[in-house]
C-alpha cells in the first residue's frame, strides 16, 4: 500500500530501501556487503560499457572479484577442511605422528550470496558482450537487492528487470491479484506441504542405519517432494510479491517430476539456474556443438560446478556428478533414438512416455538421496535400505500420523482453481473461474480460507527454507 | 488515484466480461458470498477433521474445579508424541465407564495431571490402561480390577481435591491414588494474570487452626476478565469448530512470538523460557527455615502473605535460592489438601494413597520428604516411584520422556512401578463394608 500510494518518482528508492531493510533484518553488517558488491559491479559495468570491446582485463577482473567473494564466503572452510583431511591421510600413509592442519575461519555465509553473485556475473558478461549497462545507480541497486528474489532467486536477467521498471508506475489489478494467489500458494506449499514432509525425510535420514524398505522409500520421496515444495513455495512467494509490486520474475519450476528425460528435468527444475549454467558456463565451455567427448566433458564440468554451487560439501559434488553422468547417458540415448525408428515409436506411445517419466523420477530420486544425506555413507545406507527388503516401522508410523495427504488434497483443489492457467491441460479451470465470476469480497473470502488452511496445516516446529543455505 | 490505478489494463481480459460492481445485484453478491462462506467452512472443517487439526481445545471452564475436560470430545495430540483420543461422557481421559460398579470389581481411581492423563500416547498405552491390564493379568481372572483415570492437564492438587469430591466418589472407588509430582507445590500458588486454563484455577489456603480454606475469587475474577468472557462467549465454537481451534492456536502462537520478541528486545529472552518466572517470587521463609504452618493469601492479587513470609510477584526471582523457600512456604497447603482427601476417602470407605512421581532432571528431595511426612503422619500409604524410574533408565537407553511428558516406554515404566508398589503395600485388599 505504501508503495502504490507513494509518489511515482520515489517508488524505486522506497523499494530499494525496503530491500536493504529486509536483508539487514537478518544481519545488518551484510547490508554493507551487498552495497559494496553493488557499487563495484555498477562501476565495472559502466567502465566495460564505455570502453567497448577492449575491456577483457576489466571483465576478467570483475569475474574474479565476484567469484572470489563467493569462494571466500562459501568455500574457504570447505577448502581448508578438505586440505586438512588430505593432510591427515598423508600423515597416516607416511606414518608421521604430526598432522599439519589449518584452522577453520569463522565465516557466516551471507544469505543469498550464490544468487546475487550469479546475477552480477550475468550482468558483467552481457555488458561485455555488448548490451547496455544500467546507468541509474538506483535501478542497478534495485536489480541487485530486489527483495522478492534476493535470498533464493529466481536468478533474474537484468534486461528483463530493467524493462519492467516502467511498469511499476501503474497499478495493475490483475497482476496484483495473480501475485496474491501466488503468495498464498507459496505459503501453503511451504508451511503445509514442505514442513509436514520435512519430519518424514529427517527421521529417515537421521536413522539411516536402521531403516525398513518402506521407511527408506518414504524418506527419499518425502525429501524429493519437500525440496520441490519448499523451493517452489519460496519462488511463488517471491514471484507473487514481485507481481504485487508490478514486476514479473522468471518462472523457476514447471512440474519437474513429470519430466520424461533428465535433460527435460533440467528444463523444468530451477529453470533460472539451469539456464544461467547453460548460458554462462556450458556454452562458453564449448556447449554441445563439438565432439561427443568434449560435449560430455562440458556437461560434466557444468553439473559438477552446479552441484558445488549448491553447497560446500562433497555430497553436493556427487549429486552434480550423478546428474552430469545422467545427462551424458541421456544425450547418447537421444542420439540412439534418432537412429532407430522403433525407439522413436516407443517413446511416442503413452506407455513409453510413462516409463520414461518413471525412470527419470527414479534417477532424480537417487540423486536427491546424495543431496540430502550428510555424507555418501548415509546416502548409500538409505539407498541400500530402499533395495533390501526389511520391516518398516518408525517413518511409516510418522507418515500415517502426518496430515500431509489431506494437505495435498487441499493444495490440488486450490491449484486447480487458481494457479494452473499456464498449463494447457488445466485451461478448463480458467473457463470455470470465468463462469463463476466471483465478486471481490468472495475472492477475499477464498484467499482468507486458503490462508487459514495453510495456518491450520502448519506444524508446530516449521523448518527454514532449504535454499537459504545456498 | 486515477493516475495510480489503471482501470482496465490489457491483462484484465479474463475479467472483462464480468459485470461491473454497480450493475451486479447486491443480493447476488451477498448470496454468492454466503454460499462460498458455507462451502469454505464445510471444506475446511472436513479437511481439518480428516487431518486431526484444530481440536486442541479440550478444556472448558467449570466454576467448581476451574476447568474440566469437555465430555465426548476427540483430540489429536501432536505437541509431544502422537495420539488420537476420545474423552468419555464424564470428561475423563478414559474409555466409557459406568458409575455403577459391577459386583466383585476393585476400582482404583487415579488423580493426577497431564503426566497421568497421558494424551501423548494412545489410550491403550497410557499408564492407567496398562496398569489395569497388568493387574487383571496378575490376578488371572480371580479378581476384576478397574483403573479409572481422573487426571486432567494442568490440574493442581487443589483441583484434584475438588474432582475427588465432585466426581470420583460417584464411581465408588476402593482405592484413590493421588499423584504428586515434582514442583506440584508451585502449582497450588494462585497465578494471577495467567491465561486459561491456569488463570481459572481455584485457590486453597490454610486458615485458622490449619483448616483448609477454599477461595474462588481467582476464578470469579478470571470469569469477569476479558479473556474469561471471551472463553465463555465462544464456548460453543471452542467445543465444536476446528476452524476456531486453528485461529485460536495461531493467535496464541502470535502472542507468544510477540512476547518473546518484546522480551528479547528487553534482554529478557533467556529468563522468559524459565517456567518458574511466570510467577516470580521473592519469599522470606520462617527464620528457622522450617515450613510455615499458616498461609493466607489474597488470591488474584500480586502480593501474597504466608505467615511471616512476603511474596511479591514483581520481585526478581532467584531460581535455586527461592525454590526451596517457596516449597517450604506453600507446602502446608498441599499438606492440608492431602489431609482433607484422606478424610474424605475414609468417609467413603475407600483407601487413599499418595504416589510421588520423580522429577526428570532434578532430585527435588525436599518435596519428596515433605510429601512422605504428610502421608505417613496420617497413616496414608506413600509410594515413591523414583526407584522404579531409576532402574528403568539403567536397563534401557530408550527415552522415558518425550519432552516433559512420558513416552510409551515411560507409561509402561510408570504402570509397572505402580503395580509393584500397590502389591507391595497391600493396597489392593478389599476393605470391609461399613454398611
Amino acid at each position: 500500500m505504501l508503495y502504490w500510494f507513494s509518489p511515482k518518482t520515489s517508488r524505486r528508492l522506497l523499494l530499494l530501501l525496503a530491500s536493504y531493510l529486509f536483508y539487514m533484518s537478518w544481519l545488518p553488517v551484510y547490508g554493507i556487503l551487498i552495497f559494496f558488491l553493488s557499487i563495484c559491479n555498477y562501476l565495472l559495468g559502466l567502465a566495460i560499457d564505455r570502453r567497448g570491446k577492449n575491456t577483457k582485463a576489466l571483465f576478467i577482473s570483475g569475474l574474479c572479484f565476484n567469484l572470489g567473494m563467493l569462494c571466500y564466503f562459501k568455500y574457504t572452510n570447505f577448502f581448508i577442511s578438505t586440505f586438512n583431511e588430505f593432510s591427515a591421510c598423508g600423515s597416516t600413509l607416511l606414518h608421521k605422528s604430526e598432522i599439519f592442519s589449518l584452522p577453520t575461519i569463522n565465516i557466516i555465509l551471507p544469505l543469498g550470496i550464490s544468487f546475487f553473485v550469479f546475477e552480477f556475473i550475468h550482468y558483467l558478461t552481457d555488458v561485455y558482450k555488448g548490451d547496455k549497462a544500467i546507468k541509474n545507480p538506483i535501478d542497478f541497486g534495485l536489480f541487485a537487492a530486489f527483495f522478492p528474489s534476493q535470498i533464493a532467486g529466481p536468478i533474474k536477467r537484468y534486461q528483463d528487470f530493467v524493462a519492467q521498471l516502467g511498469n511499476a508506475e501503474v497499478f495493475d489489478g490483475h497482476l496484483f491479484h495473480t501475485g496474491l494467489v501466488l503468495v498464498l500458494q507459496g505459503l501453503f506449499k511451504k508451511i503445509a506441504l514442505a514442513d509436514n514432509l520435512a519430519p518424514l525425510a529427517n527421521a529417515g535420514f537421521a536413522g539411516s542405519s536402521n531403516l525398513g524398505t518402506i521407511d527408506a522409500w518414504i524418506a527419499a520421496v518425502a525429501f524429493a517432494l519437500q525440496i520441490y515444495f519448499d523451493f517452489s513455495g519460496y519462488t511463488d512467494i517471491g514471484r507473487g510479491s514481485a507481481k504485487m509490486l508490478g514486476f514479473s520474475l522468471p518462472d523457476n519450476f514447471n512440474f519437474p517430476y513429470l519430466a520424461s528425460s533428465l535433460s527435460d528435468f533440467w528444463k523444468r527444475w530451477h529453470i533460472s539456474l539451469s539456464s544461467w549454467l547453460r548460458d554462462y558456463l556450458y556454452i562458453p565451455l564449448g556447449g554441445g556443438r563439438c565432439s561427443r567427448l568434449s560435449k560430455s566433458r562440458n556437461l560434466m564440468i557444468t553439473m559438477l560446478l552446479g552441484g558445488l554451487w549448491h553447497g560446500a560439501a562433497w555430497h553436493f559434488v556427487i549429486w552434480g556428478g550423478l546428474h552430469g553422468a545422467g545427462l551424458i547417458i541421456n544425450h547418447s540415448y537421444d542420439d540412439l533414438v534418432r537412429k532407430f525408428a522403433f525407439l522413436q515409436k516407443l517413446h511416442m506411445h503413452t506407455a513409453g512416455k510413462c516409463f520414461s517419466t518413471i525412470v527419470t523420477f527414479l534417477f532424480v530420486l537417487t540423486a536427491w538421496v546424495f543431496f540430502r544425506a550428510d555424507n555418501a555413507h548415509i546416502a548409500l545406507e538409505v539407498l541400500g535400505s530402499m533395495l533390501t527388503p526389511a520391516r518398516s516401522s518408525s517413518v511409516l508410523e510418522l507418515y500415517l500420523q502426518s496430515p500431509i495427504n489431506v494437505a495435498f488434497g487441499l493444495y490440488g483443489a486450490y491449484a486447480l482453481l487458481f494457479s494452473l492457467d499456464n498449463y494447457r491441460c488445466f485451461t478448463f479451470t480458467t473457463a470455470l473461474r470465468q463462469k463463476l465470476r466471483l465478486a471481490l469480497p468472495t475472492r477475499v473470502l477464498v484467499y482468507a480460507s486458503a490462508f487459514l488452511a495453510a495456518l491450520g496445516f502448519c506444524p508446530s516446529n516449521p523448518s527454514p527454507f532449504i535454499y537459504f543455505q545456498f | 488515484m486515477s493516475s495510480v490505478i489503471n482501470e482496465k489494463p490489457e491483462r484484465m481480459a479474463s475479467f472483462d466480461n464480468r459485470p461491473s460492481a454497480s450493475k451486479r445485484s447486491i443480493y447476488r453478491t451477498a448470496s454468492e458470498f454466503l454460499l462460498v462462506l458455507l462451502f469454505a467452512i464445510v471444506v475446511l472443517e472436513t479437511a481439518f477433521a480428516l487431518a486431526g487439526i484444530g481440536d486442541q481445545e479440550y478444556l472448558k471452564p467449570d466454576p467448581e474445579a476451574g476447568f474440566v475436560i469437555m465430555p465426548e470430545h476427540s483430540i489429536t495430540f501432536r505437541r509431544e508424541g502422537f495420539s488420537r483420543n476420545h474423552f468419555n461422557k464424564f470428561g475423563m481421559a478414559d474409555r466409557q465407564r459406568n458409575k455403577a460398579k459391577e459386583p466383585g470389581t476393585f476400582r482404583i481411581a487415579v488423580l493426577g495431571d497431564s503426566i497421568i492423563e497421558a494424551l501423548q500416547v494412545e489410550r491403550s498405552q497410557s499408564a492407567c490402561a496398562l496398569l489395569e491390564r497388568s493387574l487383571n493379568d496378575h490376578f488371572e481372572g480371580k479378581r476384576k480390577i478397574e483403573v479409572l483415570n481422573f487426571a486432567v492437564s494442568a490440574y493442581n492438587i487443589g483441583q484434584m481435591y475438588v474432582r475427588l469430591k465432585t466426581l470420583v466418589f460417584d464411581f465408588q472407588p476402593d482405592l484413590v491414588v493421588l499423584f504428586v509430582r515434582h514442583h506440584s507445590t508451585y502449582d497450588v500458588i494462585p497465578q494471577a494474570n495467567e491465561p486459561f486454563p491456569k488463570g481459572a484455577r481455584p485457590c486453597f489456603f490454610v486458615g485458622e487452626g490449619g483448616k483448609l480454606v477454599e477461595d474462588r475469587t481467582a476464578f470469579k475474577q478470571w470469569a469477569r476478565s476479558g479473556p474469561g468472557k471471551r472463553v465463555y462467549a465462544f464456548s460453543w465454537l471452542r467445543e465444536h469448530s476446528r476452524i476456531w481451534g486453528v485461529i485460536g492456536k495461531a493467535l496464541e502462537q502470535a502472542s507468544r512470538d510477540w512476547a518473546k520478541m518484546c522480551s528479547s528486545l528487553n534482554g529478557w529472552g533467556a529468563e522468559v523460557s524459565n517456567k518458574q518466572t511466570a510467577f516470580s517470587l521473592s519469599v522470606q521463609s520462617n527464620s528457622d527455615g522450617s515450613p510455615s504452618t499458616q498461609t493466607t493469601a489474597s488470591s488474584g492479587k500480586s502480593n501474597l502473605t504466608a505467615n511471616n513470609s512476603t511474596v511479591n510477584s514483581e520481585a526478581p526471582f532467584t531460581k535455586v535460592d527461592n525454590a526451596e523457600k517457596c516449597i517450604k512456604c506453600f507446602f502446608p497447603i498441599v499438606d492440608a489438601l492431602i489431609g482433607e482427601m484422606s478424610q474424605l476417602c475414609l468417609q467413603h470407605n475407600c483407601s487413599f494413597s499418595v504416589a510421588y512421581m520423580p522429577a526428570r532432571d532434578s532430585a527435588a528431595e525436599l518435596e519428596r520428604k515433605l510429601c512422605r511426612t504428610a502421608a505417613e503422619k496420617r497413616s496414608v500409604a506413600f509410594m515413591d516411584l523414583g526407584a522404579g524410574f531409576e532402574q528403568a533408565k539403567k536397563v534401557s537407553p530408550e527415552s522415558i520422556y518425550f519432552v516433559c511428558h512420558l513416552s510409551k516406554r515411560g507409561n509402561a515404566v510408570l504402570a509397572a512401578t505402580l503395580k509393584n508398589s500397590l502389591l507391595e503395600k497391600g493396597l489392593l485388599k478389599e476393605r470391609p463394608k461399613l454398611y
